[in-house]
């Protein structure tokens, strides 16, 4: 018996698949999104024209609070106050969905706290405090305290201050000689003012309240368009280099701000947000828990679900940033990143330790390993009977984008089969293949591609036969350009790498994740002309710089009121 | 034991030093400006929902054979501990000891039929009485208006503080929090770790009065500053709807400080002790139970500190995978055995003695909602025990395991919020809407309309009105 520990679908048995897929083309006949008609198709469903909700002002995740505030006080470390925090709830599958993020009475008196406890920290130490002064300190006490304002305003606030916005500042900054007395004038000045400007909506929100509407879009500053940057490919504010980019006038063109991102994705930041957006939509956060029966699994151990999640995390680093790859090579690269634990799974010939060391699959003994859909993270942990529906499940809605609904209430449980022995593949089918209720979407959709993973059992182990029958993992799916069959894990891959629909599925959800919103029918030309070129072979890092040129990176959706 | 008063303010909060000495100190409460409350009792109660999923162990007529009942007593009416015990192959006997104090409900079935995942569909409602806005209910799907435990701390908390919203569960399942909700398409998500909850009540700084003078002025200057941004960015004839509701909300947090006591009791040593280690263990998912009872020690300290009027603990996630732990046996997940299998769906080997496991699963919820019910009575009033002051709500957002149905969902409240409803009874409600009961509570506890009358309108406008006339005294 297997142990799950997550919380799946509850039941497989769909009672219609309506309004869904269809036969519909979603390039149209010629390739071209067609004007004006309703596209329901792989990556996007909705009217051409129709525009996602999009806010002025996406406040900053509890993670990137986290790192603008470490930036901003210039602290060696996070100061790790979130934590207690009030919880965001999850709506998508990243943490930065701007429709999730609200400030609450109860986050209000979180940020409150947090602003206050910094703010004490910070002016009592004089080393602290000396780290936040600009270079050219003017000797002039007035001067100094105008100077101080607006270099850590600019910071705090991610653009220049307005004279006005500086007086204020200032006047605020002059209360602190009467709010602490107990501390020297400039140290409490600086402590009431650090209070002001963490408590700020301008440090909160990254506002997006933009400079000039045209049509259906609200062109962005270059101030905000500095921070959509550095929050999409940093997670944090703006560095100073940024914003002097930004002041200058020198962030609105495509290529301006692809030179910006360049530089951030080559910076070690920029490698953690290609682990978290992939973390993120491949859920490696459920490889946490794993927890399978030793006696049905020799090779399981307690840690292998961490293991699992390093495998993931070196692969996914190496293609993308080593090795410069694409889509195709993240779903069919013929390696992976192993300790002996887990090498001991794969069966990997060759000698092995506790640390992680790049492994070859050798196309003659272990032809059905490569890419990430073979790996044992996602294979472990949707594993089991019903394994295959979830890994079918998981792949149509991540990979594949296809629009499935949600299952029905579950039906009464089926009676075990008695002394039919069986294998999964043949059971699943028995209840949700042809003839069966289940036949229109388990049959199309679900079953084919969870069945091509029936080579690997629970731990994602490679077998031939399970309970003394042979398996059968060949299958076939209806993309759009119409039903393909493939034998197996590697062929699926290998099949997807080159459908049009998995790649617009994968710039999709990289929108989804530079913009912080949903996608709706208007983003379908980006999504598609991003997805021609990964499909054409262009690396992630072609695609995220891509991204940044277009209209809709350095644009916001207008809304109506 | 401690004295909980009616609201009076001029006593001081004891917290319990590192050698057990008790430390006096004031208790900082932020204020917004009153909003003007329809007339009610003068000392308005509280409400606890403590939420168990997957539905209960009770009679089911889908499978062949049928369940039996193994959930509710016998026999309707008056309820007695020996009435209740005599029933011993039920679920709800474990809470015997406490029949005069509880109300059980039967005949009560979720409001809105919505295709789709059962578990969503059940939970959105449980405690808003709204739809969703999607054509069928997904894991990702939201109600259309704000739930009972933010509408009672929207009127009753005097701070302008939230709902203390508690789970205990591992997160990151198919549902995550799934109760409360601020407004449509708001939802709330759910604090798992105790310590957290018990520190945002317990904990600031040791001050005497001159120096909780100083940090009013000091806040107040800032929040004169912050409140001239927010309103020139709230001032912008560009807004959308939802940005502009967006900055309400925030607007309306900023509150300025006024000193307030408050007394309440503080929790034993061994407790804080409990609820410190837990802490960076608090989401394990094999200590479900124990978070569960350390969130419960903390919602008896805010009810009894007055910290909140409104409390969701939620056991479980969307759709409960626990592996509990009963006599020495640790269960499959209990999502698998409300599905009777060994899976999540309904396609899998039967597990065996299922409705007994489901059974023992209702009692584990049982022996939790007893704690709460225990803790408070703890504490006494000139009127009677601080469970008498509200009503403790535990239920379900599915009535039982395969079929998900939410028809005779399963209430067990426990409290008579100062006489409004019966006790030592167990009534039919035969075959209402949600929405009544929560109206029943929602005036329980004192909301009312702007005209005085009770509450009848909670929830969707589509709804009927009215309350539950079976559970008034």
């Amino acid at each position: 018996m297997q142990a799950h520990l997550w919380s799946i679908p509850s039941a497989l048995l769909l009672a219609s698949c309506s309004g869904v897929i269809g036969d519909a083309n979603p390039r149209g006949d010629d390739g071209v999104s067609v004007p004006g008609e309703p596209v329901c198709g792989r990556s996007v469903c909705g009217a051409t024209g129709e525009l996602a909700e999009a806010t002025a002002f996406p406040r900053l995740t509890h993670a990137q609070w986290e790192n603008s505030v470490r930036d901003l006080l210039r602290l060696d470390a996070a100061p790790n106050l979130s934590g207690a925090f009030e919880p965001d709830t999850t709506i998508s599958f990243f943490d930065n969905n701007s429709r999730a993020l609200r400030v609450s009475g109860d986050l209000w008196t979180n940020y409150q706290a947090a602003a206050e406890t910094l703010a004490e920290s910070v002016a009592s130490d004089a080393e602290a405090i000396s780290r936040l002064l600009p270079a050219d300190l003017p000797s002039d006490s007035n001067e100094r305290i105008r100077s101080l304002v607006s270099h850590i305003g600019r910071r705090a606030y991610r653009r220049t201050l307005s004279p006005d916005e500086v007086d204020v500042h200032v006047r605020l900054f002059e209360q602190g000689a009467t709010h602490f007395p107990e501390m020297n004038t400039f140290d409490g000045g600086v402590r009431m003012l650090l209070e002001g400007l963490l408590q700020s909506p301008y440090f909160v929100y990254r506002i997006e309240v933009g400079e000039a509407a045209a049509g259906g879009q609200i062109e962005l500053s270059d101030f905000e368009i500095a921070s959509r940057l550095s929050y999409m490919i940093w997670n944090t504010m703006p560095d100073d280099a940024l914003l002097d980019e930004a002041e200058r006038g020198a962030l609105s063109s495509a290529e301006q701000v692809a030179q910006q991102a360049t530089r951030l994705l080559d910076d070690p930041r920029g490698r953690a947000m290609v682990e978290r957006f992939h973390a993120q939509l491949f859920d490696w956060d459920l490889y946490r828990g794993l927890s399978k029966d030793s006696s049905e699994f020799p090779l399981y151990y307690p840690e292998v679900g961490n293991d699992m999640v390093e495998e993931a995390r070196r692969f996914v680093e190496h293609v993308v940033l080593a090795e410069d790859g694409n889509l195709a090579d993240l779903l069919t690269a013929p390696y992976t990143f192993a300790n002996d634990g887990l090498a001991d799974i794969y069966g990997l010939e060759g000698s092995f330790d506790a640390s992680f060391s790049q492994a070859s699959f050798d196309p003659t003994s272990q032809p059905q390993r490569g890419g990430m859909l073979t790996q044992l993270g996602f294979l472990a942990s949707h594993g089991g009977l019903t394994g295959s529906v979830h890994r079918g499940v998981f792949i149509n809605h991540r990979v594949l984008c296809s629009e499935l609904p949600p299952p029905p209430d579950a039906l009464p449980p089926i009676p075990a089969d008695d002394g039919m022995t069986l294998t999964s593949r043949e059971r699943i089918e028995l209840h949700t293949g042809p003839g069966t209720c289940g036949a229109s979407c388990h049959g199309s959709y679900i079953n084919p591609v969870g069945f091509a993973f029936e080579s690997f059992d629970g731990l994602g182990q490679f077998r031939t036969e399970e309970n003394g029958r042979p398996i059968d993992a060949a299958a076939a799916f209806e993309f759009a350009e119409g039903l393909m069959e493939f034998d197996g894990a590697m062929e699926f891959s290998d099949t997807i790498a080159e459908r049009v629909e998995t790649h617009d599925c994968y710039t999709k959800h990289w929108l989804e994740y530079a913009l912080g919103r949903d996608t709706a029918g208007a983003d379908l030309d980006v999504i598609q002309s991003l997805g021609d070129s990964s499909l054409e072979g262009a690396s992630v890092k072609d695609l995220i710089i891509d991204l940044v040129k277009s209209e809709s990176f350095r644009s916001r959706n207008a809304e109506g009121s | 034991m401690s004295k909980f008063g009616k609201r009076d303010f001029s006593r001081r909060l004891f917290l319990t030093g590192a050698a057990g000495v008790t430390v006096g100190l004031p208790f900082l409460e932020t204020f917004a400006p009153r909003s003007v409350r329809a007339a009610g009792p003068d000392d308005p109660g509280f409400v606890v929902f403590m939420r168990q999923g997957n539905g209960c162990s009770q009679a089911m007529q889908y499978s062949n054979p049928a369940e039996p009942e193994m959930f509710w007593p016998r026999n309707l009416g008056a309820l007695t501990a020996a009435s209740m015990a005599a029933d011993g192959d039920r679920a709800l006997s474990e809470l015997s000891a406490h029949a005069d104090k509880l109300l059980l409900v039967r005949g009560v079935r979720g409001a809105f039929s919505i295709g789709g995942c059962g578990h969503a569909r059940g939970a959105l409602q449980a405690l808003t009485a709204q739809p969703t806005g999607d054509a069928e209910a997904t894991n990702n799907s939201l109600a259309l208006g704000e739930s009972l435990d933010n509408r009672v701390a929207r009127e009753l908390n005097v701070d302008g503080r939230g709902p203390l919203t508690l789970a205990a569960m591992r997160p990151g399942g198919f549902l995550d929090s799934v109760l409360s909700y601020r407004g449509a398409n708001d939802r709330r998500g759910a604090q798992t770790n105790p310590k957290v909850a018990f520190d945002n009540i317990m904990g600031l700084v040791n001050l005497d009065e001159s120096q909780a003078s100083a940090i009013a002025a000091r806040r107040q200057s800032v929040n004169d500053l912050v409140r001239d941004q927010m309103q020139s960015l709230m001032g912008r004839s560009d807004l959308s709807t939802d940005d502009r509701n967006r900055l309400d909300l925030h607007f309306t947090s900023i509150r300025d400080l006024e000193i307030r006591l408050s007394e309440c009791s503080p929790l034993g040593a061994s407790t804080v002790d409990a609820i410190n280690a837990i802490d960076g263990n608090h989401q394990d998912g094999n200590r479900v139970v124990e978070a569960a009872e350390l969130h419960i020690e903390v919602i008896a300290l805010a009810l009894s500190c007055n910290y909140t009027k409104a409390v969701t603990l939620q056991v479980g996630t969307g759709n409960d995978s626990t592996r509990y732990w009963w006599q020495g046996e640790q269960f499959p997940s209990y999502h698998w055995i409300s599905h009777r299998i060994f899976a999540d769906g309904s396609e899998g080997d039967t597990i065996p003695d299922a409705q007994s496991k489901h059974n023992a699963v209702d009692r584990i919820h049982a022996r939790l909602f007893g704690r709460l019910i225990d803790r408070l009575s703890a504490y006494t009033t000139e009127t009677g025990t601080l469970l008498d002051k509200g009503v403790c709500v535990w239920m379900n957002d599915l009535s039982n395991g395969p079929p998900h149905s939410i028809s005779n969902l399963p209430y067990v409240v426990a409290g008579s919020a100062d006489g409004y409803l019966r006790t030592g009874a167990y009534v039919d409600a035969g075959d209402t809407p949600h929405n009544k009961l929560l109206n029943t509570l929602a005036t329980a506890v004192g909301l009312r309309k702007g005209n005085g009358d009770p509450v009848d309108d909670f929830g969707h406008s589509s709804l009927e009105r009215g309350l539950i006339d079976q559970m008034i005294a």
